[in-house]
């Protein structure tokens, strides 16, 4: 190919832009005076007349000079890019002939920007991504709450009146309350949805697709009966969006015009589909005949959008100063309640966050174990390439190019398991999701998109250079002389042999250990959990949930006589053993009812908040709740006889520390029922101690929404379901069930989050120590072949061979042994920032540690064997001849 | 020779110099001679303006320099002609063509009817 002239030019001409335009420009001059003289002038008069002629001398030399000099460093640019694909060709020559060695490190390397990539796919999410709001980041979640750490984000209807007419940090404020609805179409379905003030849709800055948002006024007690639905509702359940607005649908058994259609996953709940005007519907959802818009039902939340001209501090100090005066005004239901003013986005990511770091944190550690690793290859490397290395800049390289084509080389190894790294976290965000998000909504899953990809390649580049550094720098270091003079030795001799490569092999070890023992930590706070009692069998019971919403529940004792029949029905299939109703199943939280126990002083002020449950007689026996003392409900506890209460152990104990439950008068709203019997308390949350709970007879409090336990006496229970959808069909066919599960994938749903939080970290674990595995046996072996000379003059001079496996495997050891302490150093600072996420285990946990560094050294172990038998049978005639 | 002629418009010199080392590698001082001897001394180039000309051209990459030994034997900076120069060279001579002929047809014309 021939050279293009440019560079022929460039290389002949170089940098000497002055020099040469002075010349030039002197040859003209020179002509001129020559022609000049030619016609007969004196020297002096040509030179003079030469000079006018040309003009300004200066001014032309300047540009010309100006010119050049921008010309000459557009084309170093041009140039640079030529050599850079001249590395990149010469780099994967390279790495294709040492493809073995490649190939290793783009996996190792793979697993690191893959599981980081994963990670940062769901920081993104969490953190990153914009809200699916239109005024998202101006939208706060206001709420009360009792006392800060554990209260639910709820607000009072008339708390929420009286805030909206007095506040002035909100553009908007507006309250909604989640729920379900249970639709009429040409089959009867469950809609998620909320009940909302009018203005919720404006506070959001939802625009309607079609018809039109509720208007002020509609949401008054006697407002009219409309509703709005999502589009994907209209389009699957109404026959389209133009038949949806105007339309008359049966929701919960109120025929309600449909005034509008609102785009997908704009509000809230993001995945909601049916919405209605708030104080009707929520003043039937719980007792029918007792108005639930009270100030002591704190059953709603409120969103607000904060003024352009306000600031979160200015709204936090009003709300309070707000609150102090319905605490004044109100003391025997807003005594002790305070005001919480949260980013809606907090609200969503709240507690990912600490398991997001953590995981973040692992992903990391597991990176930069792959990074040290590679480091320590390439390294090894440089050994076979120090010649070459050497001839390359004897014949006129750049010390600088030849430390950019080590680079380029790094950095290719890098994309190439960058590349690879994004299929591992394709599959990888799966886990982490579960692991990190659980529960969260589905708006917020991860994917992994454009900017996550452009984060792999910026985490490739990246690591790249952090590997790639060490190793070109020590490279190109290296005297050319010597080593064309001298051979290998020129590397560097006696102890300063390898530091730098033994010294990322600590790293790795180390660093490997953290990860161990951070595994080690998640399986025993898992091992911990399971071994906490449930409080119920959750063997064989299969669960379904329906909703009593339509105005035929609302007769007195409907909702009982609903649930007898039901159970009656169940009760008569073969293999059922029990079958019973709750309305607040295991692991749910919490509906709090205000008690007072007679005899007992009232705290002052406050009142006395506990977790209510009405539940059918067979309920104990159909979750497998044991009884303790006392006994059950049974069908005589009916509506019009005396009222009973079942309280849980933690209830017995709390407020009859010394005597006997039983037989005491407990007030429940404006009952006095007695207690007739004491069971095992149920968990509602996988960590936290059950705290007191009770439970009263469905038919004594009916409440709208029910769940139905259904027990085997053997085998798959999930065998009933098509009867129990049959029996809830006859009894009630404009019924929908949902949320049919067994009490076994409820149990396990909980513990999805942990389980997989634990499996992650074992893969790290296990990675980063093969690794680090991988690289002693580099280290170990690359120590061994340079000391090849001095293994045979020691064998020469009588050394046995099992005095040549201890010298090796000595050396190893203390490689483990350093990697070990500063390990172990990490890991327990590690371990006490865990603590926070990690249930039951703290810092303190000598087995863990013990075994994490029981793993390393057998590793170690296993790496060095071979390379220690290697030097064992060194021989002395082979070994002296080497070199 | 007034100063009008003298100025000659940046278009055009750039234009001359493309035709002046058209033929072979042609060093300044020739370029200069050619463009008073090509236009009967008419167009009497200002030299100043010229070698910022010749190095603009060069750096569009209308012109390659090199340098070589001259007539009388000094060291010379020669300039030739490129592919893209060329073709720039038939596009310019073109519509400069066409720019003469049209003020030549207005000079021409008869005149305004009343």
């Amino acid at each position: 190919m021939r050279t293009p002239a440019w560079r022929r030019y460039l290389r002949f001409w170089g940098s000497n832009v002055q020099s040469d335009v002075d010349e030039e420009l002197r040859f003209h001059l020179d002509m001129r005076v020559a022609e000049y003289t030619a016609r007969g002038m004196s020297p002096a008069e040509a030179r003079r007349l030469a000079e006018r002629r040309f003009g300004d001398e200066q001014k032309a030399r300047a540009e010309c000079i100006t010119i050049d000099e921008n010309a000459v460093r557009a084309m170093s640019r041009g140039a640079s890019l030529v050599s850079l694909g001249q590395d990149i060709r010469y780099a994967a020559r390279l790495l294709r002939r040492q493809a073995a060695t490649a190939s290793l490190a783009v996996i190792c390397l793979a697993l690191g920007i893959g599981a980081t990539t994963a990670m940062f796919s769901v920081a993104d999410a969490l953190l990153i991504r914009p809200l699916p709001f239109v005024n998202g980041d101006r939208l706060y979640l206001v709420a009360t709450t009792r006392d800060r750490a554990r209260d639910a984000d709820v607000s009072s209807y008339p708390d929420y009146l009286d805030w909206r007419a007095r506040q002035h940090s909100f553009t908007e404020l507006a309250a909604f309350g989640q729920t379900s609805f249970s639709v009429v179409l040409t089959r009867p379905v469950r809609a998620s949805g909320a009940v909302v003030t009018a203005n919720f849709f404006r506070t959001l800055g939802v625009v309607p697709e079609r018809g039109r948002l509720f208007a002020a006024g509609e949401d008054q007690m006697d407002g009219p009966a409309i509703a709005i639905v999502s589009h994907g509702f209209a389009e699957r359940e109404m026959g389209g969006v133009d038949r949806a607005v105007g339309s008359t649908v049966s929701i919960r058994g109120i025929p309600r015009t449909v005034v509008g259609v609102i785009p997908d996953g704009r509000a809230i709940p993001v995945g909601g589909e049916v919405w209605t005007p708030l104080p009707r519907d929520m003043d039937r959802s719980l007792l029918p005949g007792r108005s639930s818009l009270t100030r002591s039902n704190r059953g709603l939340q409120v969103i607000g959008w904060l003024a352009p001209n306000a600031t979160l501090g200015q709204a936090r100090a009003e709300f309070e100063s707000l609150e102090a005066e319905l605490v004044r005004d109100y003391p025997e239901n807003d005594a002790g309640l305070t005001t919480k003013i949260t980013p809606i986005r907090e609200v969503y990511v709240g507690s990912a966050r600490s398991t997001l770091f953590a995981m973040l944190a692992a992903t990391l550690l597991v990176l930069l174990v792959a990074c040290a690793n590679v480091a320590g290859i390439q390294l090894a490397r440089a050994t076979s390439r120090i010649r070459e290395i050497s001839v390359r800049s004897a014949i006129g390289a750049s010390r600088n190019r030849v430390f950019r084509q080590l680079l380029t080389e790094s950095v290719m190894l890098a994309l190439a398991g960058g590349v690879l790294g994004i299929a591992v976290a394709y599959r990888f965000s799966e886990f982490a999701e579960v692991s990190v998000l659980g529960q969260s909504p589905r708006w917020l899953m991860p994917s992994v998109d454009l900017r996550v990809l452009a984060f792999a390649v910026a985490v490739s580049m990246l690591t790249g250079i952090v590997f790639g550094v060490a190793p070109a720098m020590r490279l190109t270091r290296v005297d050319p002389a010597d080593v064309l003079r001298g051979g290998r030795s020129a590397l560097g001799a006696g102890p300063s042999r390898g530091r730098l490569q033994r010294l990322f092999v600590v790293a790795q070890l180390a660093l490997s250990i953290v990860l161990v023992v951070a595994a080690g930590l998640s399986i025993e706070s898992v091992r911990r959990l399971e071994e906490l009692p449930l409080g119920f069998d959750e063997h064989r019971a299969l669960m379904f949930t329906a909703m009593l919403q339509t105005p035929r529940y609302d007769v007195a004792g409907e909702r009982a006589r609903f649930a007898d029949a039901l159970n009656e029905a169940a009760a008569a299939l073969p293999g059922v053993s029990a079958v019973g109703a709750t309305t607040l199943p295991p692991f749910r939280c919490c509906s709090q009812w205000a008690l007072a126990i007679d005899g007992q002083p009232r705290p002052s002020e406050q009142k006395l908040m506990v977790p209510g449950n009405s539940v059918t007689p067979g309920y104990f026996d159909a979750m497998g709740i044991p009884l303790v003392r006392g006994r059950a409900f049974t069908r005589g506890d009916a509506a019009d006889a005396p009222p009973v209460m079942v309280v849980s152990e933690a209830f017995a104990k709390r407020f009859w520390p010394d005597g006997d439950a039983i037989g005491h008068l407990v007030q429940d709203g404006s009952n006095h029922a007695t207690v007739v019997g004491i069971v095992r308390d149920v968990k509602t949350t996988l960590t936290d101690a059950p705290g007191p709970q009770f439970y009263r007879p469905l038919a004594q409090k009916p409440i709208t929404t029910l769940t139905f336990v259904v027990r085997a006496t053997s085998g798959d229970p999930t065998r009933f379901t098509s009867d129990m959808r049959r029996i809830v069909g006859d009894l009630d066919p404009t019924l929908p069930i949902y949320n049919v599960t067994t009490a076994r994938e409820m149990v396990d749903a909980q513990f999805a989050g942990r389980k997989t939080f634990a499996s992650l970290m074992i893969a790290f674990g296990a990675i980063a120590l093969l690794l680090a595995t991988m690289g002693v046996y580099a280290v170990t072996s690359f120590l061994v072949a340079q000391r090849t000379q001095e293994l045979g003059v020691r064998v020469a001079l009588g050394a046995t061979p099992s005095r040549l496996l201890g010298l090796v495997l000595r050396g190893s050891v203390a490689l483990a042994a350093l990697g070990a302490i500063l390990g172990l150093g990490g890991a327990f600072v590690a371990a006490r920032w865990l603590s926070h996420t990690l249930y039951g285990v703290g810092a303190g946990n000598p087995a863990i540690y013990v075994s994490a560094a029981g793993l390393l050294a057998l590793g170690t172990l296993v790496a060095s064997i071979g390379p220690a038998n290697r030097a064992a049978r060194a021989d002395p005639m082979t070994t002296l001849r080497a070199d | 020779m007034t100063d009008a002629n003298v100025e000659v418009l940046r278009g055009t010199l750039d234009l001359l110099i493309l035709k002046a080392v058209s033929w072979r590698p042609t060093h300044g001082y020739a370029v200069a001679r050619w463009i008073e001897q090509a236009t009967g001394d008419v167009l009497q180039i200002e030299e100043g303006s010229l070698y910022p000309a010749l190095h603009r051209l060069e750096a569009r990459g209308w012109i390659a320099a090199e340098w070589g030994s001259s007539e009388n034997n000094r060291r010379a900076k020669f300039y030739t002609l490129t592919p893209k120069g060329r073709s720039q060279l038939r596009v310019e001579a073109a519509t400069w063509t066409r720019f003469a002929h049209a003020v030549f047809a207005a000079l021409e014309a008869p005149p305004e009817p009343a």
